[in-house]
């Protein structure tokens, strides 16, 4: 199920409401979390029911693996061997449902075979519930100081939280068994319900109003590189650069503000990324949650930055390799991680040999760099977006390409559609001028503006914003037939 | 103002303005899948995939035109003139045999099933898109299920078109629907510079995956067919210029649409309520072969529409299981010796 769905607006969400409150309500708090954990299951059932054998069963199995490994009796080689069998279910479970194919595709390129694609649907959000719950079980391994060994019902409900449980953020157990366990969360408060409905409202418009309507200029441009030309491929590539964050920060805001209208605190995965003045810095800012797993389960471990520059820019290509593949099955996700590596380790060289990030920062140098880590940002989602790395190719050639261009006003068209359509029959001009406006919109927000994590940080309610919030929430339950799925469902 | 007066006006703002466009919409009801328009407005048809799921399940009619663009070009006044009834153009552009089954799903579902189904039928339709592939139709709107609608009130999309009948209605400028859709014939040399660009084709496309698509499709007519015995469907090879059979040689498809054009009236014939015509006469040779007579390669002119719809009145070309080959051979006879080369140059 979506969060931009009827379903989930007018029923699923209002119900799961009444039914969480009306159980803690009564006192009934193991009720409400079994209530919350069948409700989720419904949610990610929901979309097809063949995915919740899998999510159960990696529930019970990952669950059972780290109350072994907790267990004060199970001896050093039985915790090494149950923790080989929870690696190789997470991580044998992932490979297999979402890179077989692909590995197999490029054994049978690389050495002439043929040997058989097995064409299997990826079940959703598999990549964050199995990083989610690999974290559990290495902590359990490492019996690390904040390790718990919860209830059953506890467990699962961290795992399957339904507003985190198919995009992220990739959150810990020890950000969330607590919330749910805390009693003074459990009782229904307008102030916090007030804030999460302000934030569910931004993130929608996020994703149905701006993501969606650049992803419509994206499809078609995509859809036509070869005759695009220098201005619009550079349009192009910049709408997919706010789509992709307009569509994944508007998923976690509206996570953040259901997780806010429940009391439940869901940790922030985006810090305004694209204000970042170095690739260090952006990667502090987009998908928080993702980078912190990596940091805590690869990079430290390799090693991070205790063995020298050399192992150091090492770790950091096998980070980013990581984070490549964990992206997608396509060579495009690994090479845009590899590049964001090197980015990365150009970075720290730079600031090695200067100090410009980290000792003699200024706003020039700032402002400087702000405008190459954009750039470069913008690159690099041309890859990512692209179905290959021959169309990604093709996509930069058009920049140097001055014949053949398609006209861009045809380009922008697809845009105007749905309310958007609406607007426009009120505004002259409005096919330049709603795209044009839309374009400056993005960059102002995501460069210039708050995210929705700093205002509801400071929220007050008043008038306007309450009025914001139904137009905004009016405008997206009118233009949900018919849109997109979220971008970030098959990583 | 405090979180409680903050959610309270919130939510009544939204809730209003989510009751007011429902109203709205079930008043004027764009997409007729309530009503037939009320206080004597008369119908907006503009969109064939989201309007004639309603019109097929609350218009009064006797009979039905169905198929794709190949349809699009009849008027129904010709039908009622012909067959008698009141008939309806339910074709829809680019719609695939799967979306011709979500329409007869809705007519059998009717308190009173049509008296004449009309469809084009021919190779193209059957083999541009598989059993297995998504409708394109707005599946919601072709079912009875109340729940789903959410999706037809709150849509900026319909909304638009509710306002739009509202204006058109106010204004007296709603279009006559049976002129709707017409295209008019453009002349050869305007049909030859627009014409389909032909792909590069080394290897002929394989019969047998044509003829299993095309199984698939047919199986889903067939259904409905044998669901609905007291109506007669009558379904009519689409006589596509000679253009388009150059089209179909070059991209080495001929022998996919003998195949096929076999198998239609093999599998359709035995169906003791269904007629099947196919015009390979001089005249209709001579139609094919003027493109003076088409839209573009494939599409024939409102007057040829004409023309059909009386050869169907009076079973010129209805093929019987005996004769269904020699005139299928006959066709691809004519087609297979055609002069292109005096056409294309």
């Amino acid at each position: 199920m979506l969060f931009n769905s009827y379903v989930f607006v007018l029923f699923f969400f209002p119900i799961v409401l009444i039914g969480y409150f009306g159980f803690n309500h009564f006192g009934r708090f193991t009720a409400a979390k079994i209530f919350l954990i069948l409700a989720s299951l419904f949610f990610y059932g929901y979309f097809n029911w063949r995915y919740l054998p899998i999510i159960v069963l990696s529930v019970a199995l990952n669950y059972t693996f780290s109350r072994i490994m907790l267990n004060e009796r199970t001896g050093g080689g039985a915790r090494k061997l149950i923790f080989a069998a929870a690696l190789a279910l997470n991580i044998g479970s992932l490979f297999f449902f979402k890179y077989y194919d692909f590995f197999v595709e490029n054994v049978n390129a690389v050495f002439k075979t043929d040997w058989p694609l097995l064409h299997i649907l990826l079940p959703l959000g598999i990549s964050f519930f199995t990083f989610q719950q690999l974290s559990y079980v290495i902590d359990s391994y490492r019996r690390d100081e904040k390790i718990v060994a919860y209830r059953f019902f506890d467990y699962a409900l961290f795992v399957t939280y339904f507003p985190q449980l198919i995009a992220g953020p990739i959150v810990t157990h020890d950000e969330m068994v607590p919330q749910f366990a805390d009693v003074g969360k459990k009782k229904f408060n307008p102030e916090s319900f007030s804030a999460g409905l302000y934030a569910f409202a931004l993130g929608m418009g996020k994703k149905v109003i701006v993501a969606d309507t650049f992803g419509l200029l994206v499809n078609t441009g995509f859809g036509k590189i070869s005759v695009l030309g220098p201005i619009n491929a550079f349009m192009v590539m910049l709408a997919y650069t706010f789509q992709i964050y307009f569509d994944f920060s508007g998923y976690c805001d509206m996570a953040t503000g259901i997780g806010k209208m429940m009391n439940i605190d869901i940790t922030m995965n985006f810090n305004s990324p694209y204000k970042a003045v170095n690739i260090s810095d952006f990667w502090k800012r987009w998908h928080i949650t993702l980078t912190r797993f990596f940091t805590k389960y690869v990079y430290i471990p390799l090693g991070g930055n205790r063995r020298g520059a050399a192992r150091t820019y090492v770790n950091i290509m096998i980070v980013f390799l990581v984070s490549g593949i964990w992206h997608g099955a396509n060579w495009t996700f690994i090479v845009w991680g590899l590049l964001h590596g090197l980015a990365l380790v150009l970075t720290r060289m730079i600031d090695n040999a200067t100090g410009i990030y980290s000792k003699r920062k200024s706003k020039t140098v700032s402002a400087v760099s702000w405008i190459f880590t954009f750039a470069f940002v913008n690159l690099a989602w041309v890859i990512f977006r692209a179905d290959s790395l021959t169309q990604a190719w093709q996509f930069y050639r058009q920049f140097f390409d001055f014949s053949n261009h398609m006209s861009g006003t045809r380009l922008l068209q697809p845009m105007i559609t749905g309310g958007w359509e609406f607007v426009g029959k009120i505004i002259p001009a409005s096919d330049i001028i709603l795209p044009a406006a839309l374009f400056v919109f993005a960059f102002t927000a995501g460069v210039f503006m708050k995210n929705t994590n700093e205002r509801i940080a400071v929220f007050k309610p008043d008038v306007k914003k309450s009025v914001f919030t139904a137009a905004t929430l009016f405008w997206c339950i009118m233009s949900l037939t018919g849109v997109a799925t979220f971008l970030y469902w098959n990583f | 103002m405090n979180g409680k007066k903050f959610i309270i006006s919130a939510l009544s703002v939204l809730l209003a303005g989510l009751l007011s466009v429902a109203g709205l919409q079930i008043t004027v009801d764009p997409l007729f899948q309530y009503h037939t328009p009320w206080f004597g407005m008369q119908p907006v048809l503009t969109d064939e995939r989201y309007q004639y799921a309603g019109v097929a399940k609350n218009f009064e009619f006797d009979n039905v035109i169905i198929g794709n663009s190949f349809c699009e070009n009849f008027k129904a006044s010709d039908f009622d003139a012909a067959f008698g009834g009141k008939t309806v153009k339910l074709a829809i552009l680019g719609s695939t045999v799967k979306d011709w089954g979500l329409l007869l799903d809705v007519l059998n579902r009717r308190a009173e099933e049509p008296k004449y189904v009309f469809s084009n039928i021919d190779p193209f339709s059957l083999l541009l898109g598989a059993p297995e592939d998504p409708y394109t139709l707005p599946e919601y709107l072709y079912d009875n299920n109340l729940f789903n609608d959410t999706g037809y009130f709150y849509n900026f999309g319909t909304l638009s078109i509710a306002i739009d009948s509202i204006r058109q209605n106010i204004e007296g400028t709603v279009p006559d629907t049976d002129t709707l859709f017409l295209l008019q014939a453009r002349g050869k040399e305007a049909v030859l510079s627009t014409r389909d660009s032909i792909d590069a084709v080394e290897e002929a496309p394989s019969v047998e995956d044509a003829v299993s698509r095309a199984t698939g499709n047919l199986d889903i007519l067939l259904h409905y067919i044998d669901m609905m015995p007291d109506t007669e469907f009558r379904f009519f090879f689409t006589p596509v210029s000679v253009l388009y059979w150059y089209k179909v040689r070059e991209e080495k498809n001929t022998d996919c649409w003998y195949a096929v054009s076999h198998l239609i009236c093999e599998k359709l014939l035995r169906h003791p309520n269904v007629r099947v015509y196919l015009w390979s006469d001089e005249e209709m040779l001579g139609v094919i072969s003027d493109l003076d007579n088409y839209v573009d390669e494939a599409h024939c002119s409102p007057e040829i529409c004409e023309r059909m719809v009386l050869r169907m009145r009076g079973d010129e070309g209805l093929l019987s299981p005996e004769t269904y080959r020699e005139k299928i051979d006959e066709l691809f006879s004519y087609t297979a010796g055609y002069g292109y080369a005096s056409l294309i140059g």
